[in-house]
């Protein structure tokens, strides 16, 4: 990875506008439908939608745990899969072959790289119907990946941000590497908090941030999160469904907010995120202590609050459309379309 | 069962004219040639797909991925990407010429300014490549290609590699032999970029001496070689060697004094030598990096380094040396691919 974000071809290629992302879809949906005319392929209806894009982010994880890669390589398969499904249409390929190559590319892009057999029986292992046994398969798929992606493939990550702000709020705290303790009203993530963020991040994959914004963003948006949401929940129960919480799935592991957007809204205007401004005389409890010092080291930074603003609302979305996801209809549509069945 | 495959066709930016076969290596076929338009002199590699049953080699994914982020003036610059039906292709600019083949070529003078000038564009390369936290890891002569214009750019990317973490494991079994820094010769998992700068240090002298300056006959004798021209290293001039995994039963040679060194390099000026020495100093934290090297005194004092439109050229046919040239590349592919496979066995 090129240590410079703002000279990569991340940003220089691959990143996509609000508008411009709409129009690459628009295309893709044209293709397709083109394709659909000519039967090309198949009828079946296949939306690229949100519960798509959880249904391929949890087939990418199934495989990088079964091979135990690292995170960051199963982030670059996940970013590889929405790149190549912005110039493709999810009909033309076969997704379960598309997210084993993703990771198999991915693997040897973070230096981590697996032998292509190992990938192919790993995914053929979890989904044998689907996966070819003929290795050459990934193989031809990798190099219509790599054409996709215009052999672009470095790749900048949340995560390494992510670290960066937190040994900033160390040294802010003028501690460096001894014992954070969160409670003296520090900006110090805890190791609990710290998780919380990392697991925002992963979830993150399943959005088209990671194509519309630069990665900082996403940390900032996730380290927001973590510390006004949760914080502003007075008891931090998250089985409380009055509050708006954070809390871990113990079913999939990803993270959830168990409220609705609705009690997000009451949450932040006594915030007042993005001024900072608090009345001297008022008297803070100590959580708002934390999230002013937080949004005042926020508003001092250059950091582009649209976009944060824009990636937490992204992320809200996807959370509150997770808690009624239900993999079943997709899992029959695409044994429709790939097996006729 | 049907397994549906995408097949799609993308434009490339321009359209490109093979003229001529050059060269033909392990996973690709090199052709000079034209970009159509611009008629601008290109080379493109075509790697053929079909010889990976078992996926795209990591040394084209390494150029790849490295070549399409560092664009710099002393970097191989990687035009366009493109794929026909069963191939991709990488067009990269048109070099027809390399520092080997100039150092090698006897008819040709340099001057002290010519070298200078060689090494701070090497320097710059390098440097670039560092910044961006990539180690290159087989800087040599024959990597160091010319441009028409005189600019010298590093190319071969192929075993290029960005350090996920200062604590990541690396093979040592990198750089050209000659050219491979003593914690590599000690068998080192954890280096860093003064690796790529020691090669700088040997094409240096390389460049003054006209000829390679510690041409190990075998891998096992390279650091023989290298102690004996340097010095050995021990604990008092690098805290820790004695723990490398290599370090043992090695001869015990007196570092060469600044006399010696003289003697060595009579062209040489006091600067010169200063930073050839900060360039092969044994312990990797204590040489120079790459910004040290740039601001050394040798750059500020006369000579001042020859513009690049005015460094020598190669004497002979173009042509035929471009023909060898290749043929070298080839060989160099296929001894990495061996490495490649024998790596990949052992993981």
């Amino acid at each position: 990875m090129s240590a410079d974000f703002w000279n990569s071809t991340q940003r220089s290629q691959w990143q996509f506008t609000r508008e411009s992302l709409a129009q690459a879809r628009k295309n893709v949906l044209a293709i397709e439908k083109k394709m659909g005319e000519r039967g090309e392929i198949s009828q079946v209806n296949i939306p690229y939608h949100t519960y798509m894009r959880i249904f391929l982010h949890q087939l990418i994880l199934k495989l990088g745990r079964r091979i135990a890669v690292r995170q960051i390589a199963i982030a670059t398969a996940e970013v590889y899969t929405t790149r190549f499904l912005t110039q493709a249409s999810i009909k033309e390929t076969n997704p379960y072959l598309l997210v084993t190559t993703c990771l198999y590319l991915a693997c040897k892009i973070e230096e981590c790289s697996q032998h292509i057999r190992t990938i192919v029986n790993e995914a053929r292992n979890l989904w044998p119907e689907y996966v070819p046994h003929d290795a050459t398969k990934v193989a031809e798929f990798e190099f219509y990946l790599i054409q996709e992606l215009n052999s672009y493939m470095v790749l900048h990550h949340p995560y390494r941000s992510l670290l960066q702000i937190n040994d900033v709020f160390k040294e802010l705290a003028g501690i460096r590497n001894s014992d954070p303790h969160p409670e003296d009203a520090s900006l110090v993530l805890s190791p609990n908090e710290l998780q919380n963020c990392w697991s925002i991040i992963n979830d993150s994959y399943i959005t088209d941030l990671h194509i519309l914004y630069p990665p900082h963003i996403i940390s900032v948006a996730s380290v927001f999160m973590t510390i006004v949401l949760q914080q502003s929940s007075p008891n931090q129960n998250s089985s409380d469904p009055a509050n708006f919480s954070l809390g871990l799935d113990s079913t999939d592991g990803s993270l959830y907010f168990s409220s609705h957007s609705r009690t997000l809204h009451s949450a932040i205007p006594e915030v007042n995120p993005f001024t900072g401004r608090v009345e001297a005389s008022t008297v803070l409890s100590e959580p708002s202590a934390r999230i002013t010092m937080f949004t005042r080291w926020l508003g001092a930074t250059n950091v582009d609050l649209e976009e944060v603003i824009d990636a937490i609302q992204e992320m809200i979305v996807l959370y509150s459309m997770w808690e009624h996801y239900d993999e079943s209809q997709i899992k029959r549509s695409l044994s429709v379309m790939l097996l006729g069945r | 069962m049907s397994i549906v495959a995408v097949k799609l066709v993308r434009k490339p930016k321009h359209t490109y004219i093979k003229e001529k076969k050059v060269g033909e290596g392990t996973y690709a076929v090199v052709y000079l040639g034209k970009q159509e338009g611009t008629k601008r002199d290109i080379a493109i590699k075509e790697i053929k797909t079909s010889a990976f049953k078992d996926g795209l080699d990591m040394s084209a994914i390494r150029e790849m991925k490295f070549l399409q982020e560092l664009k710099h003036v002393n970097i191989i610059e990687l035009v366009d990407v493109f794929s026909t039906s069963d191939n991709l292709n990488l067009v990269l600019e048109f070099l027809p010429a390399d520092l080997e083949m100039l150092i090698k070529d006897k008819a040709v003078i340099f001057t002290p300014a010519d070298v200078k000038s060689w090494l701070l564009m090497t320097l710059r390369g390098v440097h670039h490549c560092h910044r961006n936290s990539i180690l290159h890891r087989d800087l040599k002569p024959n990597n160091l290609l010319l441009a028409p214009d005189g600019q010298l750019k590093i190319a071969d990317f192929g075993l290029a590699r960005s350090p996920n973490a200062p604590l990541d494991e690396l093979t040592s079994n990198v750089v050209t032999r000659w050219y491979r820094a003593p914690e590599l010769l000690l068998g080192t998992r954890y280096y860093t970029g003064a690796v790529d700068i020691w090669s700088v240090g040997i094409i240096f002298a390389e460049l003054m001496l006209r000829t390679p300056y510690l041409p190990g006959p075998s891998d096992a004798e390279q650091l023989d070689v290298t102690f004996r021209a340097l010095g050995t290293a021990t604990e008092d001039t690098w805290p820790g060697v004695s723990s490398l995994p290599g370090y043992n039963s090695l001869k015990i040679y007196p570092p060469p004094s600044r006399n010696e060194l003289r003697n060595r390099f009579l062209a040489a000026t006091e600067k010169a030598l200063d930073l050839l020495i900060w360039l092969t100093t044994m312990d990797p934290s204590k040489r120079f990096d790459s910004s040290e090297a740039l601001l050394s005194d040798y750059f500020t004092e006369m000579p001042r380094p020859t513009e690049c439109s005015h460094l020598p050229k190669k004497s002979g046919q173009v042509d035929e040396a471009l023909k060898r040239k290749r043929e070298d590349e080839a060989q160099e592919e296929a001894k990495k691919k061996e490495l490649q496979t024998a790596k990949r066995r052992k993981a």
